[in-house]
């Protein structure tokens, strides 16, 4: 028997059967179980892609408002933040690193800060999202670059109130 | 056996320190005494009405199954942040000290390095059996 007859017989209404009644239509051919396997992984695959980008830029635009928080508090304390930077650790986890001065870094007024960095985290996170913020004392001795090779992607330096993807 | 881990790595800090030569490293073991000084404060301990000897098996208890687990190392600063709010910003400044000298070039100044000290002494006060 021929394929195409096997498909015929296996798909159409009109099979003979011992006990002489129809064979509904819901028999499917090796191809169309096949067909709509790849169907359903094409679909999935598309589904997943859109989802994981809709957190991706959910996540990385709640962690910019909180950053932008952050700094905000910083600035009425009195101290100025030079840059943030901002790496995606997975599609749930983001990592902010704010570089201050080393004398701003060192004021005893500075240690309260953390309290208040660590309510906002409290506030931010959630199942889909753990912001983890950090600061970096700077000196003569920074090295921009190797923030930047260690995956820090967003660049936002507050002097020129601009935010950049990093070359 | 967590606190004497702390104490051997606040010897290392102490010694290195004397050396006045090696700030970073008096701030990276400055941290990871710390570290072993508040696994030891919050272990043993009852979470979630479940007894955990370590902090590692209270991570895996929580995490086994997630593929959202954070690192260990934020784990606990959360865990600090929750349990020690007294010493939420010393052992903060630690780990910050110790993981971002690496943008500085490991060049922790002399002011960094009192700081981490300080910070560690502050730690040690709450979670050091005296």
């Amino acid at each position: 028997m021929d394929k195409e007859t096997i498909v015929k017989k296996t798909t159409t209404s009109n099979i003979d059967t011992p006990f002489g009644k129809e064979l509904k239509k819901d028999f499917f051919s090796a191809d169309d179980v096949l067909d709509a396997y790849f169907q359903g992984k094409n679909d999935g695959i598309k589904n997943y892609s859109e989802e994981l980008l809709t957190l991706i830029k959910r996540n990385v635009r709640d962690t910019s408002r909180f950053t932008f928080e952050v700094s905000e508090f910083l600035f009425q304390k009195g101290v100025s933040p030079s840059n943030s930077y901002i790496r995606l650790t997975s599609k749930y986890s983001v990592d902010v690193l704010l570089t201050i001065s080393e004398d701003e870094y060192l004021n005893e007024d500075f240690i309260e800060v953390y309290d208040i960095v660590g309510s906002l985290e409290d506030e931010y996170n959630s199942e889909d999202l753990n912001i983890h913020l950090s600061f970096v004392p700077k000196n003569e001795s920074f090295r921009e670059e190797v923030i930047l090779s260690d995956g820090y992607i967003l660049n936002t330096n507050f002097h020129e109130t601009s935010t950049r993807k990093t070359q | 056996m967590r606190l004497q881990h702390a104490k051997h790595n606040e010897d290392a800090c102490n010694a290195i320190y004397q050396l006045e030569k090696y700030n970073d490293w008096v701030v990276t073991t400055a941290f990871y005494s710390a570290l072993h000084y508040v696994n030891h404060k919050l272990f043993p301990s009852e979470y979630e009405g479940t007894q955990f000897a370590t902090l590692d098996t209270y991570y895996r208890h929580r995490f086994i199954s997630s593929n959202r687990k954070p690192s260990k190392h934020w784990f606990t600063l959360n865990l600090v942040k929750e349990k020690l709010p007294t010493i939420n910003a010393s052992y903060r400044r630690l780990f910050e000290l110790s993981s971002n000298a690496r943008y500085i070039d490991y060049q922790t100044t002399p002011r960094l390095m009192e700081e981490a000290r300080k910070s560690l002494i502050k730690v040690k006060g709450v979670c050091g059996d005296s």
